[in-house]
């Protein structure tokens, strides 16, 4: 856990919000927060961007310990914005999908982030286009990983391994080592490589 | 962006409110209550009572209705408390003005005709102004970080140039006396001319923010 998350994970005061990334043609980046929120790529786990406001709810996230799922991401669609990208001639299925919460500590006076956290990597479903009495909005169904087709949980793509050493989720370690340099080759060396967490065909590692 | 009709002026002083939104995490059987902001400035909205006018009066701000198509219009529209005071307006607290970008250095201001954000010595009131992740920038003897200009921002706001432009993801905020000014829209597509005077006359002609 970060240190600012640590210390206002408690903390009423702590402001939370949502970004999301989804890899359209073009990447967009929007927040559920009422101004733009800007990340430098050191504030944790989000890339650097600036990440507008847009009308866009996420539900139905449930987060553990080793992995997350969504059920969908809604976006408003009065602007058509959504229209024009599933009506094109490269569809929204597929397209890669993240989701991250953003904390800021509770004297932050900027929008740059204390802290940020992928809570889902995930691919995009079936989208849905709903013009609902006077509300258009489009949704982008369950991610992939609610169908067991591919998810990537709450991992990111790298060929260490993500696991807390030890821990009574993923890694499961019980022997007698105290530190674990997150490699395959220690995985293995410690006999644990069953329940390595990383993807050691990344970069060829 | 069309300008909310300046006259006829409504008769009475202007309703006006500010809506944050919470995220709450229940309501407890031992009486906790946990919650946390969803909303980091509030949403400006108004309701304008306009009385003893005459037709002609009344049917500018119909057109004005008709031609932003109801609800789905965008326009900039001016708080009328204190529009007749001296000095103008009323005082406001922090307004958002933006989220620097590194590059931008000129920004309307979210009100026209202000006053009092340089009262004093050496830049004035520490209270007022123009504040940059909370600091205040200096207009002051010796220490010009910013550049004000009255009525030159779109629909009449005042504008404020800076000397550098605050880095990406500062927040920008003004504090000053004066009218307010929001990107606002109708809240109602319908109204008969009858029940549009019965609106302005008595219930009142809302307005809501519309940020982005």
């Amino acid at each position: 856990m970060t240190y600012s998350i640590a210390n206002n994970a408690n903390d009423q005061v702590v402001k939370t919000f949502l970004l999301v990334q989804i890899d359209f043609e073009e990447t967009v980046y929007w927040t559920d927060c009422d101004i733009p929120i800007v990340t430098t790529g050191g504030e944790g786990d989000a890339p650097a961007a600036r990440w507008e406001p847009t009308g866009i709810k996420v539900s139905g996230i449930t987060t553990r310990q080793s992995d997350s799922n969504l059920a969908s991401i809604e976006i408003q669609n009065a602007d058509n914005f959504m229209s024009a990208i599933m009506f094109s001639t490269s569809s929204p299925v597929g397209a890669r999908a993240r989701v991250y919460e953003a904390w800021f500590d509770p004297t932050k006076t900027s929008a740059i982030p204390d802290d940020t956290k992928l809570l889902l990597d995930g691919l995009c479903g079936g989208p849905e286009l709903s013009r609902s009495g006077d509300t258009a909005t489009a949704t982008l169904r369950a991610l992939r990983g609610l169908l067991g087709s591919r998810v990537i949980p709450r991992r990111k793509v790298v060929d260490l391994c993500m696991f807390d050493f030890k821990g009574s989720v993923g890694c499961q370690y019980a022997g007698a080592a105290t530190e674990c340099d997150r490699t395959k080759a220690t995985c293995t060396s410690l006999g644990n490589q069953a329940r390595f967490g990383g993807f050691p065909w990344n970069n060829g590692a | 962006m069309d300008l909310y009709p300046q006259t006829p002026v409504p008769s009475e002083a202007s309703d006006f409110s500010d809506e944050f939104k919470t995220i709450d995490g229940g309501d407890w059987e031992n009486g906790a209550i946990a919650s946390r902001p969803a909303r980091l400035y509030p949403k400006y909205s108004a309701s304008l009572i306009y009385s003893e006018r005459d037709f002609s009066e009344f049917y500018a701000l119909y057109e004005f209705f008709m031609s932003q198509r109801g609800r789905s219009g965008r326009f900039a529209f001016a708080d009328f408390n204190g529009h007749d005071a001296s000095p103008v307006g009323i005082a406001w607290p922090k307004l958002l003005v933006g989220v620097g970008t590194g590059a931008q250095t000129a920004w309307d201001l979210p009100m026209m005709n202000s006053s009092g954000y340089d009262t004093g010595a050496s830049g004035g009131d520490p209270g007022y102004g123009i504040f940059v992740d909370g600091t205040r920038r200096a207009r002051g003897t010796g220490a010009t970080e910013y550049a004000f200009a009255s009525g030159t921002g779109a629909n009449g706001r005042d504008k404020v140039t800076f000397v550098t432009a605050p880095t990406a993801g500062q927040i920008i905020e003004w504090r000053a006396t004066g009218r307010r000014v929001v990107q606002a829209r109708f809240v109602v597509d319908k109204a008969t001319f009858q029940s549009f005077t019965n609106m302005i006359t008595k219930t009142g002609l809302q307005v809501e923010e519309v940020r982005w």
